[in-house]
């Protein structure tokens, strides 16, 4: 089930509100928590409905793994590496299986098929949930807990199919210790006014950019030519498609889990306000970065290394955070670009403060440059994300770079003139009719990028004395409430033909 | 922040909530852009091209409700368009048309379609368009995910065609209602023309001719040997039991006239494929009085592709000659014939694309 679907928003989860506070309200607070099990596994379950004896068994193994390795025995390492390794094993499995057997049916000319796979929703965020709660035990960090609130930490449907990826040590004292009775209308207010944004900046603007953004990743990966506009255009669609999409569903998150009395940790931070690559992934999917950081990075030897071994280190993490967000080389591909970036970045700050300690990197000069260079990196590796494959991201990377020339409408190129390198479509070539507005869309999604506080900020989850926070009134309540009908009503698109074809 | 203006915003947030969307549903319901409760209370006869999906569904609902409708229904894809309601019923000397073709149109959705219009009783005749989706190798049912992520324009509302009339308020629920609306109100049409894309197309035709020898494809063909070696479930599965269900209806298939140069250009399994379907069609045939197929793929005009807007989609005018043939009862695809007409078929292209390659060599 998706949050942004009407069985969800308007049977699930009033349903589940009412029960749980229901039984709060009547006093039974460790009910109403032991509720919230059996719902998350029902609101799993009406994904596809077997994968959840996948979810159940995995827990019961960890949750076992757990106590063995809370209990301090000799052989508690050994239990966490087989743990670990069935985990990812798992994971591996359901998400790389088709990946390796295609690499090796190309690279040796074998004819391995795995079969039909079917990829269960969230495994990458509860197999790092588990393995991250694994490991603390065994770091003594936190104690194992109890079956409930174990399977609770795992299966917490504000949490489980999309993130953020939560700390055992985060959520768990909130399970144990239930405050969220003495806040009950605070809480629901900022965590409906929370929802309610994260579903607009979902459905009102990132599915408004896919339309501008699918079409040109798909005539690329058809192999048609694209013009200079239309590779920005289909680039930057996405770019921005791709922010409000999962920055919106981490606030729903964030909202229902607020809704049920919970706090948790703050997903996205305007990443796309950044002037540098790593101010970028300190924005970016903080909770993904930061278990790279924490349980890759640093354990690697992070920058307590060697200059080589930290370049090392850096692009290793990065390749296996890009191979984490998908089954396919371009991932791996975009992972290491960023790796690279990250590298480079540390090296010309080294070099900054080597040889110019006095430059005033908070001024504007210096500032705007590094903003429109980190966005062009980001932008660049974005397209390697989305496209079908490397021939389709070259395609566009080639169109990105005016290798096609610019291609312009036959009014536009008839007002300009024939230079030779801006003309009119030819065969195969396309200008997308559809630009104009999407123009307005794209440009519109930057600015609301770069001038609106985070969303946690304004709604004061996350600390930012700065911007003008969020204050229950009437203004605010209209606000909201026309943002949320706007997204209602904006669930069930009637689209038409983006591009026309028989 | 305090737990009682915290209370006050939550209900302030419900009832703003609750009275906006009873507003905007009150205002869709009124606008209903695709007529699918009332007839338009704004414009009268005007009809969106673009939504059609959408639209045949209020078509549907409200030629309904007339006395007077409809004894023929025609199906298909973007290559039965171009058929005009009040030409069809003048030829066929029909008793109100329903223009029901779909761009693009899976079988699976042509049978919702038939399914829907023959509710009413009246239908009679049903003229339906056999586009080569029918030779594929799997029937696609509607909103397949693979073609919507590449034309969203094809999302088919189902719950405007079921049995549950109250779903269909979930159309109302939409933003796109009001600019659908403001769509109609700019570029609406009559009936008569809605479905029609030739008027707009008209610049396009006779392009074609820039297509071809570059094609890889682009070579002689050989007519099947063998006719047994293929399974056509969009024929086995949805065609033949439709025909089979209605034999109070008299179905006018037909085969869409494309160009040679669409033979020429096809990949030598695609084309062996194809001629199989038309085959396989034409045998089934036999044991359904109601039904016939029509082929005009020795027509002249295939050859010319000044008639074509591409290589594939002809011009009002071959529509107008379908519709005078099965009037006629002229170019008619028997079982016995099917063979010969495929070799026909095989020679015609071959001898076109010698032609064309000939013309090409003498130009400078």
């Amino acid at each position: 089930m998706l949050f942004n679907s009407y069985e969800f928003i308007f049977i699930f989860l009033p349903v589940v509100l009412l029960i749980y506070w229901g039984l709060i309200r009547s006093g039974k607070t460790e009910l109403a928590l032991t509720f919230l099990v059996p719902a998350s596994l029902a609101f799993y379950t009406y994904w596809n409905p077997p994968f959840v004896l996948l979810l159940a068994g995995s827990i019961l193994f960890n949750f076992v793994c757990g106590q063995h390795i809370g209990a301090r025995k000799p052989d508690r390492k050994g239990v966490l590496a087989l743990a670990i390794a069935v985990n990812l094993g798992l994971l591996g499995w359901f998400k790389y299986a088709l990946l390796t057997a295609e690499t090796l049916n190309t690279l040796a000319g074998t004819d391995i098929s795995p079969g039909d796979i079917f990829l269960p929703l969230g495994i990458s965020f509860f197999t790092f949930h588990q393995i991250t709660y694994l490991v603390d035990i065994y770091k003594g960090k936190i104690v194992p807990v109890n079956l409930r609130n174990y399977a609770l930490y795992v299966g917490f449907f504000p949490q489980l199919i999309a993130g953020p990826i939560v700390r055992a040590w985060e959520i768990i004292p909130q399970f144990e210790n239930f405050a969220g009775r003495e806040k009950f209308w605070r809480n629901m207010a900022l965590g409906l006014s929370l929802f309610i944004t994260g579903l607009f900046k979902k459905v009102v603007i990132a599915d408004t950019l896919a339309l501008y953004a699918m079409p040109v990743f798909t005539l690329a990966h058809e192999g048609k030519k694209l013009g200079f506009f239309d590779g920005w255009s289909g680039a930057l669609a996405y770019t921005f498609q791709l922010y409000f999409d999962f920055s919106g569903y981490s606030d729903m998150a964030l909202g229902l889990a607020l809704m049920l009395g919970f706090v948790l940790p703050v997903n996205f931070l305007s990443p796309y306000k950044s002037t540098s690559i790593t101010e970028f992934w300190r924005r970016w999917h903080i909770t993904m970065s930061r278990f790279f950081r924490d349980y890759l990075y640093i354990p690697l030897g992070g920058n307590r290394m060697s200059g080589g071994r930290q370049i090392f280190n850096l692009t290793l993490t990065m390749f296996l955070a890009g191979m984490w967000h998908g089954a396919g080389w371009t991932f791996a591909a975009w992972g290491l670009l960023h790796g690279i970036y990250l590298v480079i970045n540390h090296l010309f700050t080294s070099f900054r403060e080597k040889f110019w300690p006095q430059m005033d990197t908070a001024r504007f000069v210096y500032k705007v440059p590094a903003h429109l260079l980190t966005m062009l990196a980001v932008v660049i590796g974005w397209v390697f994300f989305r496209a079908e494959d490397f021939k389709s991201a070259f395609r566009m990377l080639e169109a990105m770079a005016g290798l096609n020339g610019i291609i312009l409408p036959e009014k536009l190129f008839g007002a300009l003139g024939n230079t030779g390198w801006i003309r009119t479509p030819g065969t195969g070539e396309q200008w997308l009719s559809t630009s104009y507005l999407g123009i307005f869309w794209i440009s519109g999604a930057y600015l609301l990028c770069l001038t609106l506080p985070a969303s946690v900020e304004y709604f004061g989850l996350s600390e930012n004395k700065t911007i003008r926070r969020f204050a229950m009134n009437k203004g605010a309540a209209l606000a909201i409430a026309a943002m949320g009908i706007v997204a209602l009503f904006s669930m069930q698109r009637i689209s038409e033909f983006l591009y026309f074809q028989f | 922040m305090n737990e009682k203006d915290a209370k006050y915003y939550v209900l302030n947030l419900a009832v703003l909530m609750s009275l906006l969307s009873t507003i905007l549903l009150s205002a869709a319901y009124i606008l209903d852009p695709f007529q699918i409760f009332h007839a338009s209370y704004f414009v009268k006869d005007r009809y969106a091209r673009d939504f059609e999906r959408f639209q045949n569904a209020g078509v549907i609902a409200q030629m309904m409700k007339r006395e007077d409708c409809c004894d023929t229904v025609i199906i298909g894809t973007s290559y039965s368009q171009n058929f005009l309601p009040s030409h069809v019923e003048k030829t066929l000397s029909g008793k109100g048309i329903l223009q029901m073709s779909l761009s693009g149109s899976l079988p699976s959705e042509q049978k919702i379609l038939h399914e829907q219009v023959t509710k009413s009783g009246e239908i009679k005749n049903v003229i339906w368009d056999v586009h080569n989706t029918y030779a594929e190798d799997k029937v696609c049912a509607p909103n397949d995910p693979e073609i919507l992520q590449i034309s969203p324009g094809k999302f088919f509302p189902q719950f405007l065609y079921d049995e549950n009339r109250l779903n269909d308020y979930f159309y109302l629920a939409s933003i796109d209602v009001f600019f659908r609306f403001k769509y109609l109100i700019a570029h609406g049409k009559s009936y008569e023309k809605y479905q029609s894309w030739y008027d707009e197309a008209r610049e396009s035709f006779g392009k074609g001719k820039e297509l071809g020898l570059t094609d890889t494809n682009f070579s002689e063909k050989t007519a099947p040997a063998t006719f047994d070696a293929y399974k056509f479930p969009n024929i086995d599965d949805i065609l033949l039991p439709t025909i089979k269900n209605h034999p109070d209806q008299e179905f006018l298939l037909f085969l869409p006239p494309y160009s040679r140069h669409f033979y020429a250009t096809m990949a030598p399994k695609e084309f062996t494929r194809m001629m199989n379907m038309r085959y396989a069609l034409a045998q089934a045939l036999k044991d359904y009085p109601n039904a016939k197929i029509f082929s005009f793929d020795e027509w002249s005009e295939t050859a010319d592709l000044d008639n074509y807007k591409d290589l594939g989609h002809f011009s009002a005018d071959m529509s107008k000659k379908i519709i005078q043939s099965m009037k006629d009862g002229k170019d008619i695809l028997t079982a016995p014939d099917t063979k010969a007409h495929i070799g026909r078929l095989t020679d015609n292209v071959n001898l076109y694309i010698r032609q064309f390659k000939a013309k090409q060599d003498h130009e400078p």
